[in-house]
């Protein structure tokens, strides 16, 4: 316990100084980083990117199947299964289109068992296993069993045995885990296929836009004056044209239908929106003493656009990057989506769900998944633009 | 009418919860202010005066809160009131004006109307004739020209100085007792400024009302204000009128706020002295005197607990362990005795 | 200020020539013409057809002739429908669409803008988070999505909704949903933002300051500053929804212009997608021209003599 006269003793400068609680400086990015950080659902959102995008780039070497390999026989298979033990560890599926198929305790498809007679009066099928000599009469008459019409849809019968009315148990589908199309695809590999689709699309089509407008934006805040002026005119006019026409009409005008035209398409349309942004930007930062001081040193024109302007807007351009892909994996799944996408056997998410809108009520699942992989990456990158916004640039935080 | 207290503040602590954490925004700050006088409250930006401020208006939006603390303004207790008799409060009895009359003004509507529904809000009587009539009134005594023309424009069309002009008028159409101007010069040239502050002395004097002027400013203070509060750091360093604060400071703060103002001449030292270091982080505040880090004769009870207000005469009291009586002599500083911190001085 | 809208309104015009000239040349180089078929026509035929609707003649008489035929609204004759004009096929889509889009519009504006005050003012409460989170699952989740997902709930499972067409009251709740729902969530999230930003303004302060009523402060000073976005971003919007969406005609089996429109681009109906898309257009731009004199006389800081800032 330090006496009296310590406490009012000097204390030197150092020690004073070290209790300032100074905070270290961080630079630009450190500081993004860490507010970035801090956010929740933009980590979420990070986090949906990245696994979207190793989704789309890896997914498919696991897989052994192509995005065009087909398997009539399985065609239509959802992704949870009612097996039925018909006989001792011999367990089967039955599909909507009264397709029977072999399957193991796990869930694997094995083998379809095809039918050797199917009576329609009768409302009665049968199906036969010539290996194992196995022969199995699908009932859906409800004429087996009266009296329980409302507890069962079908009844199957193993070489004249008991007859088998409720599933033996539910599993996971191995072979396709999002079920397959109408035609014996498997739905999770399309899906894949899809996302590299709908990420090349978006990333390239934003690229080209951010490109074009950044561009054209930075000179015409450059240049001033009428150069601006005529500039910024033809903007207001593309401003004011309905765009997703004009995608629509260039699609047409290309002609085939397939990757580059759509990234042509949106590349050239929704730059807009950019070369406004960042004509705003340099115009504000024209002025400032840097820009003055690199003019007086008789630094060149395009150099001081692109070592001194540019990089300066670079936070609200990423920011506005961040909202792009979306609405551009948004546009290129809508024109999938009335039949302006890429073409079959390729898949984007935009066809996917094309494809599954016809039997959406007896086969929701295939609408279901290419649906869920549209609305998670759109929110993955949402939330992550959000959190960019909160963290670039501080002036624009909301709420 | 002089001498009486209009406004007594009594230990009132303002906190902001930020996510991060609480932000103490204003600590344990008291003072009183005499119905005519102009209090000058001084200060940094972040010490705590705009808050203090917008603490006595009721003013303090969530995330913040009013910890503790009394202020009795005519003998009521405002903290008592509830969120109707402030509002019949605010711009009736107590009126601010805020630092950038840039933007204090709403862009979308007419000076006309915006000083009408003040008018007529708080005397719900008037007919809209008379209150444009006493708008124009009010517009013509704070000099602004032709002002039944100019009152039908919109605040994008004035400059800085008469946009502050047409603040000013509308705090004081209601004749309040207590004006409260928010740093109203520092957004204006120099030579407006001379002009607002000119302004609200002479307004003062005729209506009759008491002034809290903050700035961070000395030059301003020195010239309207009768008596002085600097803040550092969330809490009152020292209080005085002028001759104390500008020729006797008592608290190293004070002075070193002297020694940083250039033009000072009551100071007489040339060279400048800046103030090292930064304000202090309010979400940890230092445990003792706030300015501890950053002060020329830091002790070492100075980082370890508040310091005691000293008084030093009637009107002089200094928030600063230097003045104990068991503290090491310094030129230029005094001891004086300790009065209890929460009691506000007597007299002025 | 007058001069200002007539001079706007020229513009908006010009603007609407350009489009017009643009399409017409874009529809002009498409590679085949609109009667090539996969089976090849016979060139008698294939020359009677084109001398019946004048395309044998040069390509800038023909330009000329659309023109001025277009100032008499008069759209021409669809190639694919024989006997149908342009003007015949918008009139017979436009009525649903529009229908559908006034409710759309008008739920947007009705439901979208106080619901986004509502959560401004109760920040950072339930029903602020609430508001929030089925407005970003809106502006996330594409309309398709969405119709596709109520046709399987409501008309397939629940049988509570017929899943096409707009024969009964309740057929028209899922289109106008699935229509309204990006822009409905837009608006919600557009209005919290701005009410926020405008309320930490200095007027507003300002207005406290002077003793003014929270349903005051709100209502008249935070209120007409808030509404300037939501405006300039309504006035596009309305235009959009009011000539339809091309994806929710097509899945709730809605005979409107943009179910048109989709088989006129698989048929290269060339003028219909040039009447449907000049159409669009101005309205379009009529759209945006109405919100800038709107914008103008809700904001007197607009300066008239240079509209770009």
């Amino acid at each position: 316990m330090p006496s009296e006269a310590d406490y009012f003793g000097f204390v030197s400068k150092e020690e004073s100084q070290n209790l300032e609680t100074l905070e270290k400086s961080l630079t630009y990015w450190q500081d993004a980083w860490r507010r970035l950080k801090k956010h929740k659902l933009a980590m979420a959102g990070l986090a949906g990117v990245i696994s979207t995008i190793l989704f789309a780039v890896l997914g498919p070497f696991f897989s052994r199947f192509s995005y065009s390999d087909q398997i009539l026989d399985y065609a239509r298979t959802p992704p949870r299964l009612d097996i039925y033990e018909v006989a001792d560890d011999y367990y089967v599926f039955l599909t909507k289109d009264y397709n029977l198929l072999r399957v193991s305790e796990k869930g694997e498809i094995l083998e379809r068992i095809f039918d050797t007679n199917k009576d329609l009066e009768r409302k009665a099928y049968t199906y036969f296993d010539a290996r194992r000599g196995l022969e199995i009469e699908l009932d859906f008459s409800y004429n087996l069993l009266p009296g329980k019409e409302a507890d069962y849809n079908f009844t199957l019968v193993a070489n004249g045995g008991d007859p088998i009315t409720e599933a033996t148990k539910t599993v996971f589908n191995r072979t396709y885990p999002f079920g397959s199309d109408s035609i014996g695809r498997s739905i999770l590999v399309r899906v894949m296929y899809g996302a590299r689709i709908s990420l090349i699309v978006a990333f390239v089509a934003s690229l080209a836009n951010l490109l074009i407008g950044a561009v054209y934006g930075s000179i015409a805040g450059y240049e001033g004056g009428r150069t601006d002026i005529l500039m910024m005119r033809f903007v207001d006019i593309l401003n004011s044209i309905p765009l997703l026409i004009y995608v629509i009409l260039i699609m047409v005008l290309v002609g085939n239908r397939g990757l580059w035209t759509m990234i042509i398409a949106l590349g050239s349309v929704y730059w807009v929106t950019m070369a406004r942004l960042v004509r705003g930007q340099v115009l504000s930062l024209k002025g400032q003493e840097f820009v003055l001081a690199a003019r007086a040193l008789g630094v060149k024109k395009r150099s001081i656009i692109s070592r001194h302007l540019i990089p300066n807007t670079i936070g609200p351009i990423i920011i506005s990057m961040t909202m792009m892909i979306p609405r551009a994996i948004f546009t290129e799944a809508f024109l999938s989506f009335i039949g302006l996408g890429v073409s079959a056997p390729m898949a984007s998410w935009g066809t996917l769900t094309e494809d599954a809108l016809s039997a959406l009520l007896s086969f929701p699942y295939q609408l279901f998944f290419p649906s869920m992989a549209i609305a998670i990456t759109m929110l993955s990158f949402n939330f992550l633009g959000d959190g960019l916004r909160d963290a670039l640039d501080p002036r624009l935080r909301k709420g | 009418m002089s001498g009486e207290p209009l406004l007594e503040v009594k230990n009132i602590s303002t906190s902001f919860f930020s996510h991060l954490g609480e932000i103490q925004a204003v600590r344990g700050v008291s003072f009183y202010l005499n119905r005519g006088d102009v209090l000058g409250i001084v200060g940094e930006s972040g010490s705590g005066k705009s808050v203090t401020a917008l603490s006595i208006m009721g003013l303090i939006e969530k995330p913040g809160k009013i910890k503790q603390g009394e202020i009795i303004f005519n003998g009521e207790d405002l903290m008592k009131k509830s969120q109707r008799e402030m509002c019949e409060l605010r711009g009736n009895e107590i009126s601010m004006i805020f630092q950038d009359p840039m933007t204090s003004l709403n862009p979308v509507y007419r000076i006309e109307n915006q000083m009408v529904e003040v008018i007529r809000y708080h005397n719900r009587n008037l007919s809209r004739k008379k209150a444009v009539a006493q708008a124009v009134e009010m517009l013509r005594l704070v000099k602004i020209p032709e002002p039944e023309k100019q009152i039908k424009s919109y605040p994008h069309e004035f400059s800085g100085g008469m946009r502050q002009r047409v603040m000013i008028a509308t705090a004081l159409s209601s004749n309040p007792g207590l004006l409260i101007a928010d740093e109203p010069t520092t957004a204006l040239d120099v030579t407006i400024q001379a002009q607002i502050l000119d302004l609200m002395n002479d307004l003062r004097a005729r209506i009759n009302a008491s002034i809290i002027l903050i700035t961070h400013d000395l030059g301003v203070i020195a010239e309207v204000c009768s008596r002085i509060i600097v803040m550092y750091g969330g809490t009152i360093m020292e209080a005085g009128n002028e001759r104390d604060i500008f020729y006797n400071p008592q608290n190293p703060y004070t002075v070193g706020l002297h020694q940083s103002i250039p033009s000072n001449l009551a100071i007489s030292e040339k060279r400048l002295v800046p103030i090292r270091g930064t304000p202090p982080n309010l979400m940890y505040p230092p445990k003792g005197c706030p300015f501890s880090p950053r002060c020329s004769y830091t002790m070492r009870i100075c980082l370890e607990e508040a310091a005691p207000t000293i008084r030093l005469s009637d009107t002089h009291i200094s928030v600063c362990w230097l003045l104990h009586e068991n503290a090491p002599k310094i030129n230029g500083y005094s001891k004086g005795k300790i009065v209890d911190r929460y009691k506000t001085p007597s007299g002025s | 200020m007058r001069n200002y809208f007539f001079r706007r309104f020229i513009q908006s015009l010009f603007t609407i020539f350009l489009i017009a000239t643009v399409t017409f040349f874009m529809m002009r180089s498409i590679p085949g013409g609109p009667f090539t078929r996969e089976r090849p026509v016979p060139d008698e035929i294939m020359r009677a057809l084109n001398a019946k609707y004048n395309l044998d003649a040069p390509l800038i008489v023909q330009y000329f002739d659309y023109m001025k035929s277009l100032l008499t609204f008069n759209l021409g004759p669809s190639f694919s429908r024989v006997g149908v004009s342009v003007n015949k096929l918008i009139g017979l889509g436009f009525p649903a669409t529009a229908k559908i889009g006034f409710l759309a519009v008008l739920l947007i504006i009705l439901v979208g803008i106080p619901v986004g005050i509502v959560s401004a003012l109760k920040q950072n409460r339930p029903v602020d988070y609430f508001v929030m989170f089925m407005a970003t699952l809106g502006v996330t989740i594409p309309n398709f999505v969405i119709a596709t997902l109520y046709i399987y709930l409501f008309a397939g499972k629940l049988g509570w909704v017929p899943s096409f067409g707009l024969r009964t009251p309740w057929a028209y709740i899922g289109p106008i949903l699935a229509l309204s729902g990006y822009s409905l969530s837009f608006v919600a999230r557009l209005t919290r933002s701005s009410m926020l930003e405008v309320l930490r303004q200095d007027y507003i302060r300002t207005a406290r300051a002077n003793g003014l009523k929270e349903l005051s402060v709100i209502g008249k000073h935070a209120m007409r500053n808030a509404l300037i976005p939501v405006i300039t971003y309504l006035g596009p919007t309305i235009a959009l929804l009011m000539t339809g969406s091309f994806v929710i005609e097509r899945i709730f089996a809605i005979p409107g212009i943009g179910r048109y429109f989709v088989e006129s681009v698989s048929s290269r109906d060339y003028t219909v997608i040039m009447g449907v898309t000049v159409l669009y257009a101005s309205f379009y731009v009529l759209m945006i021209y109405l919100v800038d004199v709107l914008y103008a006389m809700i904001d007197p800081r607009i300066r008239f003599d240079k509209e770009i800032p």
